[in-house]
């Protein structure tokens, strides 16, 4: 069931890279949990409820407030420059 | 059980370690005690503790200000302030952030981090005048049984410092058992503060989902999770949770308006007429026979102070763990996406593209668990696997909910153990995720119908090991489990 | 080999709210970086989004604008994936139940028709915030996080476009409907309308049809580029069929990115890596019911749309499908001509007016009909002189460019020049002496029987009095004299 290529898929959405050792191991623990999973099998799914519901009116008024200091972006940032947060370059031309 | 004033002028250290939130209360209103004094006592006990060989570990940090805050409170109180919490000390669990302080979740992807904002639950119990210790330890990101997967160490539990405390808020649960802090917060995503409470001999209250903001606790399994309280008495839960419930926070859509901040004194209330139900699969062979004598114990008295016990029939409780487990790891694998390195936290040095860095970080970052829950989050939520596990899991937990409405119509609340074991040993299930994961079998359907939940210390074992007893409601009727607990408290406590 | 050319538009559209999507903080254009950001839109760990109401309503309008059923109870997921610019590591989005769907637009076709395109749903999103790479010689990218948690729209056809020019049109005709109900200001330079398009071709070949790979068009940032892109893109596939004769079946959907400069598009993601979103209800939102009362009230504001226009103008009016199309296609024009044709017995006759004779004028200076210096009113005044006889049809096309250029009023205009309509009969009378004694051949043709020669008599009465005689007395006159 879990087989080398889904744990590099699932590793791929995860943004995990796991050890060889590691990865071998996690995937027969995953095994694992995923057949003691196969306990819900026995159940009827019942449809999930939407009435707990809010109303348009009961959202937030749409007023604005005052956002960040800058100076406290700065210090959670591992890398700041002229206002910027700066990561290794992104390599596409995906963006605007 | 309050001290008679006179005892506490003449206490030391250790006794005024020994007081509950609320006897710390009087004492303060009383002038015979200062916050001060409370926080040193505490910070002592801490110091002492930290120099044991197998020290408890409670704590990742005592905060150097602790007794700042606190001489603050007792000016204030001078000047004829009279917050509802004016200088009682409270540990916070390191996943609750308070403005400019660390806040960690045990984890390394978050070394350094200092919260720009405080959680609402904070602010409230601030402005009331609690004075903070310091951050309590906990499994990383909340995900744990034991407290075992901590990048601090592992928590100790204070009865016995080869067995664990229980997790996730088992730093919480330990400092107070301990005595190095009156009252603690804690978060119970699947039993993380009834079990530690169980297995540390304290009580443990997780609120019904709702009841408190979740603005500023780190988030885990945002359907699930709820801050809750680690107390040494039912009326300290009541006293904090009057103010850290004060009403609907706008900065969190989840929560509700509960009133409990005007519920009054506790009162001890007889239970005739309260129909209690026993759920037969929480009470099965699989469940430990030294547990299974306390919680007998617990019935009989239940009985004999005027309840109705019946054992009750729900199947549906032995799929919770598998629901919890889907659940909770596929909220979690969402939640904690956002620690990439890029914005906040630490970020791996030397990745020589964004690529690189993210894996790293990551990589670096996480401990077993966190990865384990991370990689079966994503699973579930995968396609062609959605259906079958995320889904099903959901449908499944719609089914548990009619089902618990309907025992709710015939009984006014659930009794069970809180833990089918006592607390086992230290690295005991650490590598068999799945034996540490049954550990919650108790506990979780209460986070999965979003019902409040209490552990109350039911007993021990012959070895003397704490065992909790855990009662159950529906949505919102905390008081009624607060005053069945009081009742049971002014009966056995002391 | 004949084909078809086949586009579907998504369209983005940030909506014109004070504060963002899910927090509070200031949703404006521009500002120094990060400056407009707060725990919420930075998803900072602890933070909770709330939403904005103000986003539920504007999406109704809009909704209700495109002719969409509006969902009874809608709610938001999260939609994972891994860039710089999205600080949670997913959009807060919706998936199953879009508060929008099954909506249309009418537009104009490349061959002269009306094209119904469908419209699938149209759903909230928060937008992410801006990768800038700096030419600072590093090899680093800047974040600025502003823009993140705008709230968004995305409206996603049908592929019922059938040329790049519809496409271009398609997205003219968003950009009128949601400015006339107010929710955006659909500005292509700040990026408040972006146009991704997924466009293939139908081949026809030997009594059979076959599919090219759909490519996804990004980065097109104005109508023209979108025109050209699409272009570009056609012959591209054209180019690609008969080299590969490359099947979406076998190629499935690549992402291509245009570069304006070079008037290319180029291959950004083969194959569609299977991206995995993940898609989850977001457990921080509950979902939000919308009541009939609380669309019923919307629908009001919604007001005169383009389309609901254009059912009246064709019903009422009698006016044809294609100069009703004409006539909406800005609601400022439309505005105008109901303003001018107000209580008129004939708006069609002020629709041909303002077709032809406006209409030119405003695109021989490129001015739109809000820039004129005539107003409805003043337009309207002028065809009323029309009516009353004091001037002819002809003579008020002249007078019309007068009061454009001049800002005058028409009746002043007429004064000054003396182009009131020659009502007396003797004058008119004396004209078509003259023409009849000066054309005496014209004159013999009709007398036998030739009608059409009093067409041009009556060219040369118009002529001779300056266009001002009265028409109908003048034929009635010649006829008359001509017996
Ligand atoms: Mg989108
Ligand atoms: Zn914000």
């Amino acid at each position: 069931m879990i087989d080398k290529q889904t744990m590099r898929n699932l590793q791929k959405l995860s943004r995990l890279k796991l050890e060889p050792d590691e990865e071998q191991s996690l995937a027969s623990q995953l095994e694992n949990i995923l057949s003691y999973f196969e306990v819900l099998g026995g159940y009827d799914a019942v449809d999930t409820d939407l009435k707990a519901s809010v109303t348009p009116e009961d959202l937030r008024r749409d007023d604005s407030a005052p956002a960040f200091n800058r100076e406290v972006l700065e210090s959670l940032a591992v890398e700041f420059q002229d206002g910027h947060f700066v990561v290794p370059r992104i390599l596409d031309i995906d963006d605007e | 059980m309050s001290f008679p004033v006179f005892w506490i002028s003449m206490m030391n250290d250790r006794r005024l370690n020994g007081l509950t939130l609320s006897e710390m209360r009087r004492a303060l209103q009383a002038g015979e005690v200062s916050s001060v004094e409370l926080v040193e006592a505490f910070r002592n006990a801490w110091e002492e503790d930290s120099s044991n060989e197998k020290p408890v570990n409670g704590y990742v940090e005592f905060f150097a200000d602790a007794a700042q805050q606190a001489r603050k409170a007792d000016e204030a109180r001078a000047a004829g302030g009279h917050g509802k919490l004016l200088g009682l000390p409270i540990a916070v669990k390191d996943n609750i952030q308070i403005a400019g302080r660390l806040t960690t979740c045990a984890s390394n992807i978050l070394q350094g981090y200092r919260a720009p904002y405080s959680a609402t639950v904070i602010e409230r119990l601030e402005a009331a005048g609690a004075v903070f210790l310091g951050r309590a330890n906990m499994d990383e990101f909340a995900m744990g049984s034991s407290c075992e997967y901590s990048c601090y160490g592992a928590v100790r539990n204070p009865h016995d410092r080869d067995r664990t405390a229980g997790g996730s808020s088992g730093g919480s649960a330990a400092l107070v058992a301990a005595k190095q802090a009156p009252f603690a917060l804690g978060s119970d995503t699947g039993g993380s503060v009834r079990l530690p409470a169980s297995f540390c001999g304290v009580y443990g209250l997780k609120p019904s989902y709702g009841t408190l903001s979740r603005y500023g606790l780190v988030a885990f399994g945002s359907s699930l999770d709820q801050i809750g309280f680690l107390a040494r008495s039912v009326e300290d839960l009541q006293l904090v949770l009057s103010v850290a419930a004060a009403g609907v926070d706008p900065r969190d859509q989840t929560s509700e308006k509960t009133g409990f901040e005007n519920a009054g004194p506790l009162r001890a209330r007889s239970l005739s007429g309260l129909t209690i139900g026993i759920p037969g699969q929480l009470v099965s062979e699989a469940v430990d026979p030294q547990v299974l004598q306390v919680f007998d114990e617990f019935r009989r008295w239940l009985e004999s102070a005027g309840a109705k016990t019946r054992v009750i029939s729900i199947p549906v409780l032995d799929a919770c763990v598998a629901m919890y487990y889907i659940i909770a790891p596929a909220e979690a694998s969402s939640n904690l996406s956002r620690f990439d390195g890029v914005k906040y936290g630490r970020r791996a040095a030397g990745a020589e593209n964004l690529d690189a860095m993210y894996e790293k970080t990551r990589e670096e970052g996480f401990g077993p668990e966190v990865k384990r829950r991370i990689l079966i989050g994503n699973y579930v939520l995968s396609s062609g696997y959605y259906d079958a596990y995320y889904k099903k899991a959901q449908g499944v937990r719609a089914l548990l909910q009619q089902r618990m409405d309907a025992v709710f119509e015939e009984v006014d609340l659930l009794a069970s153990p809180t833990s089918p074991t006592p607390p086992f040993r230290l690295g005991e299930k650490v590598d068999d995720p799945l034996a540490m994961y049954l550990t919650d079998i108790c506990t979780t359907p209460a986070n999965l119908t979003k019902s409040p939940a209490l552990s109350l210390p039911g007993g021990r074992t012959s070895d003397g090991l704490p065992v909790g007893v855990q009662l159950t409601g529906r949505r919102f009727c905390e008081m009624t489990l607060l005053e069945t607990a009081y009742s049971w408290e002014r009966e056995h406590a002391g | 080999m004949k084909y078809e050319v086949v586009i579907g538009c998504e369209v983005h559209v940030q909506l014109q709210t004070r504060s963002k999507a899910f927090c509070r903080c200031p949703n404006t254009f521009g500002g120094e970086p990060n400056s407009r950001v707060c725990p919420v839109c930075m998803g900072l760990p602890g933070s909770l989004p709330v939403t904005n109401s103000a986003m539920i309503e504007a999406a109704i309008l809009a909704g209700l604008a495109l002719d969409c059923d509006i969902a009874g109870v809608t709610k938001f997921d999260r939609k994972h994936y891994v860039y710089p610019d999205l600080p949670k590591g997913y959009q807060i989005s919706q998936f199953d139940m879009p508060i929008c769907t099954g909506g249309h637009i009418d537009i104009p076709a490349s061959d002269g028709s009306l094209r119904r395109v469908r419209i699938i749903r149209v759903h909230m999103e928060e937008d992410a915030g801006k990768n800038i790479h700096p030419d600072d010689g590093r090899s680093v990218s800047y974040l600025d996080y502003n823009r993140c948690g705008t709230p968004l729209l995305e409206i996603v056809s049908e592929p019922d476009l059938r040329a790049p020019q519809e496409a271009s049109a398609y997205v003219q005709a968003i950009r009128e409907i949601l400015r006339a109900v107010g929710v955006s200001d659909c500005n292509m330079e700040e990026g408040s309308l972006r146009c991704d398009a997924n466009i293939n071709l139908w081949v026809y070949e030997d009594g059979k049809k076959y599919a090219t790979p759909i490519a996804e068009i990004k980065n097109m940032n104005s109508f023209r580029s979108i025109r050209n892109a699409l272009e570009y893109e056609v012959k591209r596939q054209v180019r690609e069929w008969e080299q590969s004769r490359l099947l979406l079946e076998v190629a499935g959907k690549t992402t291509r990115g245009y570069l304006e400069a070079k008037g290319i598009t180029v291959l950004q993601r083969a194959k569609e890596e299977a991206s995995d979103y993940r898609y989850f209800p977001e457990p921080d939102l509950k979902p939000i019911s919308i009541s009939r009362e609380m669309i019923d009230a919307l629908k009001a504001r919604v007001g005169a749309l383009p389309a609901e226009r254009r059912r009246r103008y064709i019903g009422e009016y009698g006016i044809t499908e294609q100069d009703a199309l004409n006539l909406t296609s800005s609601a400022a024009m439309a505005d105008f001509f109901e303003a001018a044709a107000a209580g008129h017995p004939e708006p069609k006759r002020i629709s041909n007016f303002i077709l032809a004779e406006v209409k030119k004028y405003l695109n021989q200076r490129s001015i739109g009909v809000d820039e004129l210096a005539v107003d409805a009113r003043a337009f309207r005044r002028l065809i009323d002189l029309v009516d009353a006889g004091k001037i002819s049809g002809k003579i008020a096309k002249e007078v019309f460019v007068d009061m454009a250029d001049t800002g005058k009023d028409a009746l002043a205009i007429i004064e000054e020049k003396g182009l009131i309509q020659i009502d007396n009969s003797d004058a008119i009378a004396q004209a078509v002496d003259e023409v009849i004694v000066e054309n005496p051949d014209s004159a013999a043709d009709y007398k036998n029987g030739k009608e059409k020669a009093i067409g041009f008599l009556m060219g040369q009465v118009m002529k001779k009095t300056k266009g001002k005689a009265n028409p109908a007395m003048a034929i009635q006159l010649l006829r008359a004299k001509l017996k």
